[in-house]
């Protein structure tokens, strides 16, 4: 047995594939938080200052400061090419890491691409595989639950080994794992398979860099809503019938949560050897998120009507309307219909102190809100960072988590309802209820007939929870509104005022605490 | 010690370190760029748990636009409040104690800061012309104090006096020159008020400011100017022989 240290040193490469993908730039972030090692990260381009640029953009994207970024190689590299890894660089890099992280991938649903994904996922492990030199310990590779072997409907941390599998993604990634796992017993390194479920953005802030699977059909719903016409009182009327079960479960995994995984596992080492589910825990209350979940969100997002759930609809008795929805949703055909739920005592076992946050309707408002304000990833990734404060975020997690820690609501010993209405990108209203100065629940709710209501856009919220500016004096500068009870409305600037010196919003994203996740 | 901040056609903006008993406090002079001053004018804001800063828009925007018509002009913050040494009043007990009865314990002492950074001004400037106090909300309490504790500036605006709260005995009774400008639709003091006690004041000239967003004045900030200017202007006229 190789001396195996658990966590990576200083003295270590980890050699990180897929890095400008969801997960593995969220793995980045992670690796360079919670290890000291070296990051190489393999990457496809024209040129090494091309590679440079592109992760580059990646850590700008990650918000990653100076210090931690001189810690990341670039290696110019195409897993899908025959002439991978020909540059000095990356031979070096590949010589010397002693831990991989694969997580590159084609991950194509569509069935015309057999050749691209095998190419990728297929060929290109395999190429890895044979340049990575003798110091390699530990590989961790990314895969997908969809690939476990399922019995009674339950996948399980075993060996992918059934052929029935869904789409040509599916068959290349069991490939890959059966592949890794014939070298490693070979060569004696320690494998670790970590299989996500269906991946989306961030828990906290619905941030994410694409918008595949889980998105399309909300963004095909999302297309239909813009189009309808508003009624009187505002909302559209969508005549859809959704053929799921709305109690099927929809096995959605927020990216930072498998990040933080993945880098537990790396840090676990050989300690970490075997299959792993990154899926939601089956003993997670109120159960894993359902169909009836992801589409109560979208009804309230753009406040549709007659949407409604009919699982036996069969195609023939689609409406025309129906089957233009639901030929927008071929390629995920294969998941819509309903998902198996998916065994992670392994996970669970080694790794009981992360346990999978549920994705419920706020967290889905989230993933919504961002999607919608980067216009479904056609917008900028600069835009996006600058959109990355979400005012539902603030109000329906953080204000209810971090009050409740201080001791200055308190303070008033006030019992009163109190509003905020957000105008602007991050538009809304909340209604936050205080008994005798406990912040006892924040809900996003009209704020008619609230004791006291503040009223700012979503650019002037942003400052003052992030401390760079005074609740008073933004509204000094009639950048904040106080419509009701003035003298209590000031009164409690003062107290939300210094709870933001305590809990500012930003400070905490810069932390890197588990509960907010911005980069 | 100061550090030029801003400087335009008309005026220039200094961050000055003033010398006071609880401390240095912090605080913006402003002073007309190619003129001669025609006199010298403090502003004491708003409380400091209400946002009370010199960079409230009241405060500010007095002391600018009475620089730009010639005064030298002068806003601070008090102890505690911003870059000014002293405790802060932003403290578990002060702020219980404020939301329970508008009041923290030692907020009077205050008056010593408006002392201090009065005498601070004639220090810097000793040409021996008028000195004038605006005095915006709380600041009416503290220009109060300042005067029970035989404080002498020769001419006092109060802009929103707080009579509701506090006890303005000694800015009544002072028989120095006074204009109140007092807001309609105050939340910190009821109109019936005013009316009932400004009539007993010694010479005061009261103006109402209607429709003039009640106590905060935000976006009317140029009429407070305008309405000091008056009043100072009609008093130097009065004074010439």
């Amino acid at each position: 047995m190789s001396a195996l240290r658990k966590n990576p040193t200083v003295n270590d490469i980890i050699l990180l594939t897929g890095a400008t993908g969801l997960v593995g730039r969220y793995v980045l972030r992670e690796l360079l938080r919670s290890s000291r090692a070296k990051i190489a990260v393999l990457v496809r381009a024209t040129s090494e200052k091309h590679a440079q640029q592109r992760i580059a953009a990646v850590l700008d994207w990650l918000k990653i400061d100076a210090r931690l970024r001189q810690r990341v190689t670039t290696c110019v590299g195409d897993l899908a090419r025959n002439d991978f890894g020909e540059s000095q660089a990356t031979q070096d890099c590949l010589q010397r890491c002693t831990t991989v992280v694969h997580a590159a991938a084609n991950v194509s649903f569509s069935n015309d691409r057999d050749e691209e994904l095998a190419k990728t996922n297929v060929l290109g492990t395999r190429q890895l595989l044979q340049q990575v030199g003798p110091q390699l310990r530990h590989w961790i590779q990314i895969s997908t639950a969809y690939v476990a072997p399922t019995f009674d409907d339950i996948g399980v941390e075993q060996e992918a080994k059934q052929f029935d599998f869904r789409n040509d993604y599916e068959v290349t990634k069991a490939a890959a794992e059966r592949m890794v796992m014939a070298v490693a017993a070979t060569r004696g390194f320690a494998l670790t398979i970590a299989r996500p479920g269906i991946v989306v953005g961030e828990y906290d802030t619905g941030r994410a860099s694409v918008f595949q699977g889980f998105y399309q059909p909300l963004r095909a719903v999302a297309r239909l809503a813009d189009r309808a016409k508003k009624n009187s009182v505002g909302k559209v009327r969508i005549p859809l019938r959704i053929n799921v079960s709305p109690e099927g479960p929809r096995n959605l995994v927020p990216v930072d949560w498998v990040a933080r995984v993945i880098c537990e596992l790396v840090r676990h080492g050989e300690n970490a050897r075997g299959i792993f589910h990154l899926t939601p825990e089956g003993s997670m209350q109120n159960g894993p998120t359902t169909s009836r979940d992801v589409f109560n969100a979208a009804r309230s997002r753009w406040q549709i009507e007659g949407m409604t759930f009919l699982p036996e609809l069969r195609e023939k008795d689609m409406t025309t309307f129906e089957r233009g929805f639901y030929r927008h949703l071929q390629q995920i055909a294969p998941y819509w219909s309903g998902e198996p739920r998916f065994d992670d005592r392994q996970r669970q076992a080694l790794l009981p102190h992360l346990p999978c946050p549920r994705i419920d309707e706020a967290a889905i408002h989230r993933l919504l809100d961002y999607a919608v304000e980067t216009k479904w990833g056609e917008r900028s990734e600069k835009i996006a960072v600058t959109n990355k404060f979400a005012a539902a975020d603030y109000f329906e997690r953080f204000l209810p988590k971090y009050a409740p820690l201080s001791t200055l609501p308190r303070l008033s010993n006030v019992t009163a309802e109190v509003g905020f209405r957000v105008a602007g990108i991050h538009r809304g209203q909340w209604r936050c209820r205080l008994v005798r100065g406990d912040v006892v629940a924040v809900q996003r709710a009209a704020c008619e007939g609230a004791a006291v209501v503040f009223e700012a856009d979503g650019d002037t919220l942003e400052a003052i929870v992030e401390g760079k500016l005074s609740p008073q004096q933004a509204f000094f500068e009639r950048r904040v509104e106080i419509a009701g009870d003035i003298e209590m409305g000031l009164k409690l600037a003062m107290i939300f005022g210094q709870f933001i010196v305590e809990f500012p919003y930003a400070a905490q994203l810069q932390r890197g605490q588990t509960h907010v996740a911005v980069a | 010690m100061s550090q030029l901040l801003e400087q335009n056609v008309d005026t220039v903006s200094e961050s000055v370190a003033i010398v006071a008993t609880a401390g240095n406090l912090a605080g913006v002079l402003s002073y007309p760029q190619d003129r001669p001053t025609i006199g010298r004018l403090v502003v004491a804001g708003p409380h400091p748990l209400l946002g009370g800063t010199m960079e409230n828009n009241v405060v500010r925007a007095v002391a600018e636009g009475m620089a730009a018509q010639g005064w030298i002009t002068l806003r601070f913050d008090y102890r505690g409040v911003g870059n000014s040494e002293g405790p802060s009043m932003c403290d578990a007990e002060a702020m219980q104690s404020f939301w329970k009865t508008s009041e923290v314990h030692d907020e009077c002492e205050r008056w010593t800061d408006l002392r201090d950074a009065s005498r601070w001004l004639c220090e810097l400037d000793e040409s021996m012309q008028p000195l004038v106090v605006v005095a915006y909300s709380f600041g009416n309490w503290v220009l109060s104090h300042w005067l029970e504790q035989n404080g002498k500036p020769d001419v006092v605006v109060g802009i929103a006096p707080t009579l509701d709260q506090h006890d303005l005995k000694s800015l009544a009774q002072t028989s120095v020159p006074k204009l109140v400008l007092a807001a309609e639709a105050d939340f910190a003091t009821r109109a019936e008020s005013i009316q009932a006690a400004l009539p007993s004041w010694k010479n005061t000239k009261t103006e109402w400011a209607t429709d003039r967003d009640g106590h905060f004045f935000r976006g009317h900030e140029p009429w407070l100017c305008q309405r000091i200017t008056n009043f100072l202007s009609d008093l130097q006229a009065e004074a010439s022989p």
